[in-house]
């Protein structure tokens, strides 16, 4: 039996702590993917070259690439991740698209492409205390912070914790 | 293999050892002090005042003036760890409110003044949880004179003494020996007290007083007294009945914050590594213990430096099963956290 690699795709807002915490969840419930793909804004691209640093500490041998998308615009947003999605399982790879950093109109952007180009996996890491918005993942007490499933073609249907 | 921890690094190893539930003892007497579910805080069982309390009356029993172990240090670690706070807490906010905007009837500059207490509470990191004021705060170099006599006495013989001979019968003598022969209560709390001081001062605008050679509170109300007299609106913030009279009796203005009730049905999560820090200051260590390993938690050792505690590293040692984990995850944190600096 062939396990497909994973690939992550996030959405990245002006903490970058989310995204590494996201990425963080995601290892520990799924095992280290093996690429990470990122979508910053046009104001958080600056932050996307400390971010792939962390995640090579994180995830160890990882792959990380990054689009700029247009965060006013859903329908332009969605439409690039979408491609990037369908892209990355023509490379052979289960996708999972995070959908919790960045401003809601890129996370909706995201949630749509997940959606329509039938991703592996939605996920949204809720976070129950807002005082841990800027703090890494294992510096939160793990009932602080958990990874929901919201649907994907290899998730679950219905959302779970 | 003990491995040294920043307060905040202690959720790793919270997270690591435990599920469900969290208990905290003192191993070096056998004493188990509450037990909280891990999922909301809640709290579980709580022995601490009937087991401290026995403690307490072995000591006196035995002729000891001074217990080195009393309740009041274990329900200080949950005040200082802002588990608990004063009834009048909203006074201190307030007046934080008040002191940071700008008030056309009175326009000087507002400054709070604090007392030793202020600091050993941590009341300032507390309120700064609770506001986004952060009004100018000043610290009398009385106050940080007299913390720095108090860190200078490294070790004591009476306290050692007793510490042995009550680990010896009731818990462990191996830990007792230990604790006998690392810093007293007054030098541990003196550099937490510290470790408050740097923390104010990174959190506030910050004025402190030239130090000076100088103690007691009389000495502390004058000091913020001459402030006063230069023009500086000054309110003096303190825990001690005796201290606020004395304030008074020097013309200043003074808040007085009440002691909390010792009363405990939670400790909120995100209190946990505060709590961890207070108690193992407290009681020299702390053994923190969940359903998948424990830790022992030391705020003392052989060869620690001041650096060390006021920066709040403590040393901590975890059961076999964890110990691999809490390490690596550490580690791990503290290179992601260093790429995104």
């Amino acid at each position: 039996m062939i396990t497909l690699k994973w690939a992550l795709v996030l959405t990245v807002g002006v903490r970058p702590e989310a995204v590494v915490s996201c990425a963080y969840a995601f290892r520990d419930r799924f095992g280290s993917p093996s690429i990470v793909y990122l979508f910053p804004s046009r104001s958080s691209k600056p932050l996307v070259e400390r971010i792939a640093r962390a995640l090579e500490e994180l995830l160890g041998d990882v792959e990380v690439r990054h689009e700029v998308v247009e965060e006013a615009d859903i329908g332009k947003a969605s439409r690039v991740i979408s491609g990037v999605i369908k892209r990355l399982k023509g490379e052979g790879f289960r996708v999972a698209v995070d959908i919790t950093p960045g401003r809601k109109t890129m996370s909706i952007a995201a949630y749509k492409a997940a959606v329509e180009s039938g991703a592996g996996l939605i996920l949204y890491l809720h976070l129950k205390c807002r005082e841990y918005e800027s703090v890494i993942y294992p510096l939160i007490p793990k009932h602080y912070a958990q990874l929901v499933v919201l649907g994907g073609a290899g998730g679950a249907s219905k959302a779970q914790g | 293999m003990p491995v040294k921890l920043r307060v905040e690094e202690l959720t790793v190893l919270a997270n690591t050892i435990a599920d469900q539930v969290l208990e905290f003892s003192l191993p070096q007497y056998r004493a188990e002090l509450v037990r909280i579910s891990y999922v909301d805080g809640r709290v579980l069982s709580l022995t601490a005042d009937d087991e401290l309390g026995a403690l307490e009356s072995i000591l006196k029993s035995m002729g000891c003036l001074r217990p080195p172990v009393s309740r009041h240090l274990f329900w200080d670690a949950l005040t200082s760890a802002g588990v608990l706070q004063p009834p009048n807490m909203d006074e201190l906010l307030n007046l934080m409110g008040r002191a940071t905007r700008f008030d056309p009837s009175d326009p000087r500059q507002k400054v709070l003044a604090v007392d030793t207490n202020v600091l050993y509470n941590c009341t300032l990191t507390l309120a700064a949880g609770m506001t986004r004021s952060r009004p100018p705060i000043t610290v009398s170099g009385c106050i940080l004179y007299e913390i720095a006599v108090k860190v200078q006495k490294e070790t004591d013989r009476e306290e050692a003494k007793w510490t042995r001979q009550l680990a010896g019968i009731r818990g462990s003598r191996k830990l007792g020996d230990e604790l006998a022969y690392t810093w007293c209560l007054e030098r541990r709390r003196g550099l937490a007290a510290l470790r408050e001081y740097e923390r104010v001062k990174l959190t506030y605008p910050f004025i402190s007083t030239p130090r000076r050679k100088c103690r007691g509170d009389a000495e502390v109300a004058r000091d913020y007294s001459r402030l006063m007299a230069r023009g500086v609106n000054t309110v003096l913030v303190t825990h001690d009945r005796q201290m606020y009279s004395t304030a008074r009796a020097h013309d200043l203005p003074v808040i007085l914050l009440k002691p909390p009730k010792r009363k405990l049905d939670g400790i909120p999560l995100t209190c946990i590594p505060e709590v961890i820090y207070h108690l193992s200051v407290n009681f020299g260590l702390v053994r923190v213990s969940g359903e998948k390993g424990w830790a022992i938690v030391r705020s003392a050792w052989r060869g620690a430096s001041d650096e060390e505690a006021v920066k709040g590293i403590l040393l901590v040692e975890s059961s076999p099963e964890v110990e691999g984990e809490v390490l690596s995850e550490v580690e791990v944190a503290r290179s992601v956290l260093r790429e995104l600096a």
